[in-house]
């Protein structure tokens, strides 16, 4: 159990989605595996603290990178857990070390804030990716192209506007209804499995 | 997480983010004050950036379904790399990396006929790695007269980088890691957040922002204070009220469920927390708040022969009780200088004075400079506060000038408190740097009482290199025989004024700097 500023609660959060302790009889593969099925969870959750995805990917790199290397030294841990606060770390030196551009300054003590409610977003990821993909086959080829572009290729808007002969400000518009969409399908659809 | 609209603005702000074309220091304040002070607008902000997270996975079909049943082994040679550096080349090349750095000889490799290559080493504490690169977000460079509310250690090496300061009075400057400057006066309560943030609990304060660090914050009860502009003071905590002014530039002051107010170069907003944080104009009192440390130096000067009584005001430098001292430093001219009747004193009462006579000049000049002044805390109370003092030249009999030439001898009286009363052997130790007539020197003080001098990067072969230092109530000595009676030793002196700052006491030298 962790007690770390700025990063409490997957410290202590028991999931069994994960398997979460790793155990001396462990496989490699197995564990392989294991990191396989979180990255996707790592990745939105250092998305949403960095806002860059380019640089959230790296931080997931070294963070796997990094607790496998740590494996032996684990047995008996939460690797779920471990593999979380260790993206945040990764994620505070991102931002301090501004090894690239940031394309967002918050503070710490916000990062802290999106940090927290990021875990309760991660404990349903699964969940929500599934909704996604469901919600992507309501969406126009045409919304569906325009998607690709930008997050399949991860062009800028002025990138894409300036291959597709379109306006940037028109693509804006469109991105942007396109998310909204989304989001209301995504969480519609969540809700409709609670009940 | 529920499906409330989100506001125009946020809408826009998290679309910027999302298109890629990144937010600057203002914007990003801006959606920092919407998401932390709004659930609903918090949840949005996460549900937009997980989507956009998944959609790149997605789209870009690296998105597998998750297995419902545990897969066996797959196969033994196979493992994390086949799996998850084929996602990540980036991943692959790091390790190859840390093979050709550290060698086979610190971990294991195994690779597969495919290959797919595992790598397993003892590593150091990725907690402990991170410690060591971490910059502080913010360094005290300046301390005067602080008693710390938690401790009467004074000064000490592990609050160089503090997170929280609370301090019963006196006054600290911060650099933070962006270039923001912040002098805080005590009492006070001061929390460091980020590079580019902290709170105030209680207390003043005025902060210094330059570019780098536009959209500093400052966060005190109940809202924030974002600098968009360059100078600014405030206060809070006294009757439960907050008082923001400018000294130059634009800040803007967030409150919960109220408009953003703008307060610009010269204007004044006092925020009462019993009256709903609403704000009223008020003067801006400049003179209440301290803007930077102020200096311990004071010049003197001598050009007549006769004593001559100086009075320094030294009301800014007396905070607290303590083993206050005074030095006087001759720098120029040729006439060595007689020191007495040295007398602290507040509203023109003595409070501490010294039976000593002491000189100051050249080396051979140089006895009893330094004058101890201790204040206790009875005595420490706010009010005109004067150094007293009588100098005279030195008689002249046996002088190598010619005894007709006109008076001269410039000097430095400094005003010290803290470390120059007790730094230890263990302060002292480390090497400083001062520049002298054009040249760049080094004094190394070893552990051991060895003393290295280089000039401009060479190692001097003058007698300093052959003597030892020690350290006797805060004073480094350094004995040196004297050139014109051997048989006679003349003491170097050092004290520090704090941690990175060493001072000559018997030598016309700026004071040094200590090296990293």
């Amino acid at each position: 159990m962790w007690q770390v500023s700025g990063y409490g609660k997957v410290g202590v959060v028991e999931s069994e989605q994960f398997n979460n302790q790793s155990k001396s009889e462990e496989h490699p593969a197995e564990i392989s595996e294991r990191f396989k099925a979180l990255m996707p969870a790592l990745e939105s959750y250092a998305f949403s603290i960095l806002a860059d995805y380019h640089a959230a990917c790296d931080v997931v790199q070294e963070t796997l990178f990094l607790v496998w290397q740590k494996r032996p030294d684990l047995i008996g841990e939460d690797l779920r857990a471990y593999c979380f606060r260790t993206v945040w770390f990764k994620c505070l030196a991102q931002q301090r070390d501004h090894g690239r551009e940031p394309v967002v300054y918050f503070s710490h003590k916000a990062m802290q804030r999106i940090s927290h409610a990021a875990e309760d977003v991660a404990e349903q990821h699964e969940q929500r990716m599934h909704a996604l993909e469901t919600c992507l086959k309501s969406l126009e080829p045409k919304e569906l192209d325009l998607l690709k572009l930008r997050y399949e290729s991860q062009h800028t808007l002025k990138a894409i506007a300036g291959k597709s002969e379109r306006k940037a400000s028109r693509l804006r518009k469109s991105l942007s209804r396109l998310r909204l969409r989304l989001r209301h399908c995504i969480e519609t659809t969540l809700a409709s499995q609670k009940q | 997480m529920r499906c409330h609209p989100p506001s125009p603005e946020l809408r826009e702000l998290v679309d910027r983010l999302l298109d890629g074309g990144g937010l600057d220091r203002i914007e990003s304040a801006r959606l920092e004050t919407l998401i932390t002070d709004d659930p609903q607008a918090l949840d949005y902000y996460l549900s937009m950036t997980t989507q956009a997270a998944q959609l790149a996975r997605v789209l870009a079909g690296r998105h597998q379904a998750k297995q419902t049943t545990a897969r066996p082994f797959i196969r033994r040679l196979q493992p994390l790399a086949t799996i998850f550096f084929s996602d990540y080349p980036l991943l692959k090349a790091a390790a190859m990396l840390v093979l050709l750095t550290c060698g086979i000889g610190i971990g294991w490799l195994l690779f597969s006929a495919d290959d797919k290559i595992v790598v397993a080493t003892t590593s150091t504490s990725l907690d402990e790695a991170d410690a060591e690169r971490k910059p502080p977000a913010a360094t005290i460079t300046g301390l005067l007269g602080v008693e710390w509310e938690d401790t009467d250690a004074g000064w000490s090496l592990d609050r160089r980088h503090p997170e929280r300061l609370r301090m019963r009075s006196g006054l600290a400057e911060l650099t933070f890691a962006s270039g923001v400057r912040v002098t805080l006066e005590g009492p006070a309560d001061f929390t460091v957040t980020s590079d580019l943030s902290a709170t105030l609990d209680a207390g003043k304060l005025v902060a210094y922002v330059p570019p780098s660090g536009q959209g500093f914050s400052i966060d005190y009860a109940g809202g924030r204070v974002v600098d968009l502009g360059t100078e600014f003071a405030m206060s809070t905590g006294l009757n439960r009220t907050t008082k923001v002014g400018v000294y130059d530039g634009l800040v803007e002051l967030h409150r919960p469920d109220k408009p953003i107010l703008r307060v610009s170069t010269d204007e004044a907003i006092e925020l009462s927390s019993d009256h709903g944080l609403n704000a009223a104009s008020v003067p801006f009192d400049r003179q209440r708040f301290v803007r930077s440390i102020p200096s311990r130096d004071f010049a003197w000067e001598l050009r007549d022969l006769g004593p001559q009584e100086f009075v320094f005001d030294v009301s800014h430098l007396v905070w607290k009780a303590g083993n206050y001292r005074a030095i006087f430093k001759w720098m120029l001219g040729r006439d060595g200088v007689q020191i007495r009747d040295v007398t602290l004193s507040r509203d023109g009462v003595p409070v501490a004075m010294v039976a000593q006579t002491g000189s100051t000049g050249a080396l051979d000049n140089v006895e009893n400079n330094l004058f101890e002044l201790p204040l206790s805390r009875d005595q420490a109370r706010r009010g005109l506060w004067e150094i007293r003092c009588t100098l005279e030249p030195l008689d002249r009999t046996g002088a190598s000038f010619d005894p007709s030439m006109p008076v001269e001898s410039i000097g430095m009286m400094l005003f010290e408190e803290g470390l120059v009363a007790n730094a230890t052997a263990g302060d002292f130790a480390g090497t400083w740097s001062y520049r002298h007539e054009g040249r760049n020197f080094q004094r190394t003080f070893h552990p051991d009482g060895a003393i290295t001098l280089r000039i401009d990067g060479e190692i001097s072969r003058g007698p300093l290199g052959t003597r030892r230092w020690a350290v006797e109530q805060g004073i480094l000595r350094i004995p040196i025989p004297d050139s014109r009676n051997p048989s006679q030793m003349l003491y170097e002196e050092h004290v520090l004024r704090d941690h990175d700052t060493l001072i000559f006491v018997s030598n016309p030298y700026g004071n040094a700097k200590r090296e990293p």
